[in-house]
């Protein structure tokens, strides 16, 4: 297990050189010139080519990327074109703000579409199966802007239970931290559970099909017992595999429940930055979400691996 | 006053299909004694299984049901139990293995955890005693290196060793009746004579009762006592094993020793024409009539045959048993 997820680490390395490559090469596509974008309307071409030449935009490509790379292994992600600012320091402030919002959401999706996706199985054809199966549709189509801003008028405004937006930290008031997140969270998460539910569905009513789930019957252990016990773990297989991909996907939708909660995360940060070209800090969110993932999709193939004696054997 | 351990009378099971209620095993009646082993052998599809099942009570619910007739072990009815009495008495009194060894056991468990869980279940063993029994049960089923092997994974042991579990599984409570599904079919030919020696053995070990369900005719002239012979959802010949192999007094199981390849090299390898009938394209009258070479016009399509006593001992379903000449094996 220990050599696995070794393995997996140092695959990872070739990996992310690629990611920053992609990252980096962003530079190049993008139409525009941030030296011109800096300088602003009334620049003489002497001032844009002193900015340039300061910026080191006029030396060749591999020696650009070699000088950027260089300084991003040493944690150092540049300097945001317009504050000034470390991208690395901006980053460390708003990158809590996004664990936390995605962290809470994916517990949240993954307890409540399991259950319900588990739960309609074991009703397959009844009329709680049907009400579950109509409820996760709805969580699929549902955008979520609009259950967002929903939630709020009902729970923050009308109601007051929560803060309508602001982000406490947690090292502040872990209570206050629960509620600035909660709201986000479920907005953030209805999509990712109505999609898990459906996979767990799915999978748990091919289980309670197979042949060892007659045997556990043949046993005389109790329905519950084989549902909770046996069958989930085989049913949580291929969902957890689609579990990992919705971290990725998470981390997307996160850009705007964070912009409709007024939180100060990295994809309101990334948001941001695009509308200003402000490719240091595109480079710098764009890079750290992805090792982020790759991260996390490493997780998720240990504990497939810990569901799954076949996996851990080879 | 009898003294059988599971005694069937005239079972009747039925599906849901498009068009109603199917009648896949009608009137079924057979008891089984302690320590004995009743044959149950017919073609697929003729309702065999689904009669072993009914006995487990482990019909699918909503899609089956039990229509009519009674299933008492130890004079106690099972029809009707609640399914949290069933499920006390499922692995405890009445064990079952299947076909399939391959898929019969649960991939995600550890061997011994899928035998200590039974024990665990019916005796309220802990979790010590139950794995110290488990290796006891590994060890009585004849599995090399018990101790070790105990913490394995289905996936690591091949068919036959998989159907050792399977039996360490369903006798880790001693019951008192085993029911076996086509145990051996899956099975290499070798494998299929060593697991049958091993029921044998343990069968006289633990006294318990064994129905055995199979097609093959060579498996059940070993292993059981009586034969009950069934052919599209009925019992269409019941008797001692040697009796049916002998004198068998149904044209069906006639045909089905004739399928059996005779000793010396000698060909005469022949088979029964036809198909079982769908239990919803029953014919009338006798419902092997068509696939009958003895079948008397006017007589064997019109009249249903009951279920007689043709010899002592020895019942058959056919009108013409009397009066036809059946050819054994000799």
């Amino acid at each position: 297990m220990i050599r696995m997820v070794a393995r997996r680490l140092l695959a990872l390395v070739p990996l992310v050189f690629i990611v920053t490559l992609l990252v980096w090469g962003l530079v190049l596509v993008i139409p525009g010139d941030p030296a011109l974008a800096i300088a602003g309307d009334s620049a003489t071409p002497e001032q844009v080519e002193a900015i340039r030449a300061d910026l080191g935009l006029d030396d060749p490509v591999p020696v650009r990327y070699g000088r950027w790379l260089a300084d991003a292994v040493q944690g150092d992600l540049g300097t945001s074109l317009y504050t000034s600012y470390s991208v690395t320091d901006a980053l460390a402030d708003r990158l809590p703000v996004t664990l936390s919002l995605v962290f809470v959401a994916f517990l949240l999706a993954v307890v409540v579409g399991t259950t319900i996706g588990a739960l309609a199985a074991t009703r397959k054809g009844r009329p709680t199966d049907r009400i579950l199966t109509v409820t996760t549709s709805v969580g699929l189509a549902v955008p979520n802007f609009w259950l967002g801003l929903l939630l709020v008028t009902f729970f923050a405004l009308k109601l007051e239970w929560f803060p309508s937006g602001g982000y406490v930290p947690f090292t502040e008031d872990p209570v206050g931290w629960l509620r600035s997140i909660a709201l986000p969270a479920v907005t953030l998460a209805t999509a990712v559970a109505a999609e898990l539910a459906r996979q767990m569905r799915a999978s748990m009513s091919d289980v309670l099909e197979r042949d060892f789930v007659r045997t556990h019957r043949a046993k005389g252990l109790r329905s519950s017992t084989i549902v909770r016990r046996y069958a989930l773990k085989n049913a949580s297989m291929p969902v957890i595999t689609v579990a990992g991909l919705q971290v990725a996907r998470l981390f997307g939708l996160a850009t705007v429940v964070e912009i409709i909660f007024n939180l100060n995360g990295v994809g309101a940060l990334a948001v941001d930055a695009v509308f200003d070209r402000d490719i240091p800090v595109i480079q710098g969110c764009v890079l750290v979400i992805t090792v982020i993932v790759l991260l996390v999709n490493l997780l998720v193939d240990v504990s497939y691996g810990l569901v799954n004696p076949k996996v851990r054997t080879q | 006053m009898s003294d059988a351990l599971l005694e069937v009378e005239g079972l009747a099971v039925e599906f849901a299909t498009a068009q109603g209620w199917a009648r896949v095993v009608d009137d079924v009646s057979f008891t089984i004694g302690r320590g004995e082993t009743l044959g149950l052998l017919g073609e697929s599809g003729c309702g065999k299984s689904v009669t072993s099942l009914a006995v487990m009570g482990l019909l699918p619910p909503r899609s089956s049901r039990i229509a009519e007739g009674s299933i008492r072990l130890d004079g106690r009815e099972l029809r009707g139990l609640p399914e949290s009495q069933l499920s006390d008495i499922r692995g405890n009194a009445v064990s079952m293995i299947f076909q399939e060894p391959m898929t019969s056991l649960d991939p995600a468990f550890r061997v011994g955890e899928q035998i200590a869980a039974v024990l665990r279940r019916h005796r309220g063993a802990s979790r010590s005693q139950a794995r110290r029994r488990a290796v006891e049960l590994l060890e009585l089923v004849g599995i090399p290196e018990a101790a070790r092997r105990v913490d394995d994974y289905p996936h690591t042991f091949s068919g036959g060793m998989r159907q050792r579990v399977m039996i360490a599984i369903a006798l880790a409570c001693e019951p008192d009746l085993l029911i076996a599904d086509e145990p051996t079919t899956a099975l290499d030919v070798t494998v299929q004579k060593q697991i049958l020696e091993l029921l044998a053995g343990l069968q006289e070990r633990l006294g318990m009762g064994v129905l055995f369900v199979t097609h093959d005719m060579g498996v059940i002239s070993q292993i059981s006592d009586r034969v009950v012979v069934m052919y599209a959802g009925q019992v269409v010949e019941q008797a001692a094993t040697e009796e049916v192999f002998w004198h068998p007094q149904h044209p069906y199981t006639e045909g089905l020793l004739a399928c059996l390849p005779a000793e010396h090299g000698r060909e005469r390898l022949r088979g029964i024409p036809g198909l079982v009938p769908g239990p919803l394209d029953l014919p009338g009258g006798c419902r092997f009539h068509p696939r009958c070479h003895h079948a008397v016009a006017g007589l064997c399509d019109v009249t249903p045959p009951g279920l007689d006593e043709v010899l002592a001992g020895h019942r058959a379903r056919c009108l013409l048993a009397r009066d036809i000449e059946l050819q054994g094996i000799s």
